[in-house]
């Protein structure tokens, strides 16, 4: 029996002023996948999650999100379903972290809520995941760019969506944290109903955990398919314009550029 | 903050708020009186004191304490609004906008209820050109990054402002020296002849009424336009309700008492730096704390050096600069 298909963009066609960056995707996230998107800089990969989360209308074609199209949802039902990591988030105002954490629980709340028990759960046990619950108390914008990052994506775990879109999410982490922190998003694919798309710069990380790769050349062309199939010395080599060389013993699998 | 420490020290905000009114209402030229405040409170008016109560600084205080709340919860929300701690109720341009039209109606002779007009009318001019040349902030369904950016909006309001300071400054030099005492006190902000409490006391409830609907989407709001939008909030609406509750609070109150300064600024600040960025509370405490200062602001303005009595404009913003340095170095060496 196959997965049920989460996100579906159709013929999609992306473009940056005069540039195409993505002509003719077809993308297909089934639950249980997860996928890393790696391009060059410029290439559109942040361009490409807004799309899917419906930040930004898509130039031609369409994203799905379950059985309708994005546009058909409602900014706070499609919270619900889907949550997005942005690109260097920035605290104007000071707030401590718990605090900023509990905004990921935003769109479960109704207009005059106040977070209960269950919400207090999702932060706690979100804070615990990437390790800042030591920094609770501690004020946002006094943190380290490393632990401001871990606070971002803390917040997006505490959305609990089934759809996790995330940009860069290892920008900032140290080697303990980048490994734990795809460790996580692997298990979280697998819940129930559930799906991870990242874009990421972490060939060696994306090779060990990915369940999919998605590659963007910046000129409009795409290759998708399995991580077995799409991340391959060659292809990595052709997509990012250096010389890598695949390197793997029994249990693990490596790529190294050629320098 | 959780609901219980909310209820909490509102509540202590209350009591501060309805202890300012008593000590406007007790406190005169004739010194301080509390007792025989009391009485006439709860004996109507049958002394001259009681009518001096009742008839001249109740009402002064309430018109104090309403436009003082008015003008903190519009600063407190277009802080929000800007993401940017330093903006005030003037930053947009509104108040240039109402002193080019009050001054204006001044110098033609027109009469208070005029002058009140237009003020009016210049604000709403000001606000118009803000939403208009700041369009993509508020309406359409794009959200890309020109939308997002609320630095387009300051400089505008900046510009707004700066063109209207320079109008002001021409009919400053051209008005007949009779007159040029009563321009500046407007322009600094005067509570003298101002008696009608009703109307600003009942727009900063509606305003805060208006304002607690979206106080949680205004809260995602200061993590910016792409992750609010990301968590459900319709952006745009909520800048636009923003940006509409703010300026008809700063219209309110500048037509009321004239461009009184710094309480925009220093109350949210101030509130936040104590209790977090919290706009369930910080909204409500703004109103209360805002409308407790400037009628303490008014009542000392008007005792100090009685029987003269300074504007309550200048008076806020010689107690405020050092109140608010002081607060800025306790909050920040605690964190």
């Amino acid at each position: 029996m196959s997965k049920a298909t989460i996100l579906d963009a159709r013929t999609l066609v992306l473009r940056a002023g005069a540039r195409t960056l993505i002509c003719d995707l077809q993308l297909d996230v089934r639950e249980g996948e997860f996928w890393c998107v790696l391009g060059p800089n410029g290439s559109g990969k942040s361009t490409l999650l807004h799309t899917l989360a419906g930040l930004r209308l898509a130039d031609e074609g369409e994203v799905w999100l379950d059985d309708r199209p994005l546009r058909h949802w409602t900014a706070r039902s499609a919270a619900r379903r889907r949550a997005i990591l942005l690109q260097g988030h920035s605290y104007a105002f000071s707030a401590s972290v718990v605090d900023s954490v509990m905004v990921g629980r935003h769109p479960h709340l109704g207009r005059f809520g106040w977070p209960g028990e269950e919400d207090s759960a999702c932060v706690d046990a979100a804070l615990q995941c990437m390790d800042i619950a030591h920094l609770a108390a501690r004020d946002v914008t006094g943190l380290s760019g490393g632990e401001r990052q871990r606070v971002a994506v803390a917040a997006v775990l505490a959305q609990d969506p089934k759809l996790f879109l995330l940009d860069e999410p290892t920008t900032h982490l140290d080697l303990v944290h980048q490994v734990a922190l795809f460790r996580h998003l692997s298990a979280a694919a697998k819940g129930e109903g559930r799906a991870v798309v990242i874009a990421t710069h972490e060939y060696n990380l994306a090779a060990r955990f990915a369940t999919h790769a998605l590659l963007l050349y910046g000129d409009g062309r795409t290759y998708a398919g399995t991580a077995s199939e799409v991340l391959r010395a060659q292809r990595l080599s052709d997509v990012f314009g250096f010389a890598l060389e695949e390197c793997s013993d029994a249990s693990r699998r490596a790529f190294l550029p050629q320098w | 903050m959780n609901r219980a420490r909310v209820r909490v020290s509102l509540g202590a905000m209350l009591v501060l708020a309805c202890a300012s009114v008593l000590l406007a209402l007790s406190s005169g030229t004739d010194g301080w009186s509390p007792q025989r405040t009391w009485q006439a409170l709860t004996e109507g008016r049958s002394s001259l004191y009681a009518e001096v109560v009742l008839g001249l600084r109740l009402p002064r205080a309430w018109t104090a304490f309403a436009c003082g709340g008015l003008l903190a919860v519009a600063g407190a929300l277009m802080q929000v609004l800007l993401r940017n701690p330093l903006a005030d109720p003037y930053v947009l341009g509104l108040a240039g906008g109402a002193g080019v039209g009050a001054l204006g109606a001044m110098l033609l002779g027109i009469g208070s209820v005029g002058v009140m007009g237009a003020a009016w009318v210049g604000a709403l001019m000001s606000v118009a050109m803000v939403l208009w040349f700041g369009r993509d902030t508020f309406v359409g369904r794009s959200s890309g990054a020109a939308a997002d950016d609320p630095l387009r909006l300051l400089l505008i309001g900046v510009a707004l402002a700066t063109g209207w300071a320079a109008l002001i400054t021409l009919i400053l030099a051209l008005a007949p020296d009779a007159s040029l005492r009563g321009l500046l006190f407007w322009l600094m902000g005067d509570l003298d002849g101002a008696v009608d409490f009703m109307v600003p006391l009942a727009g900063l409830i509606v305003v805060l009424i208006f304002t607690m609907f979206w106080a949680r989407d205004l809260n995602v709001l200061t993590h910016g336009a792409q992750t609010a939008h990301a968590l459900g909030v319709s952006v745009k609406r909520v800048r636009f309700l923003a940006m509409l509750l703010a300026s008809c609070a700063t219209a309110l109150a500048v037509t009321t008492i004239g461009t009184v300064g710094f309480v925009g600024l220093i109350v949210p600040n101030a509130l936040r730096l104590v209790f977090g960025n919290d706009q369930r509370f910080l909204l409500p405490a703004s109103a209360l704390a805002g409308g407790a200062l400037l009628t303490l602001a008014d009542t000392l303005g008007r005792t100090v050096v009685a029987p003269m009595q300074l504007p309550v404009g200048g008076v806020m913003a010689v107690l405020g600069a050092p109140v608010f340095m002081w607060i800025l170095s306790r909050g920040y060496s605690g964190r």
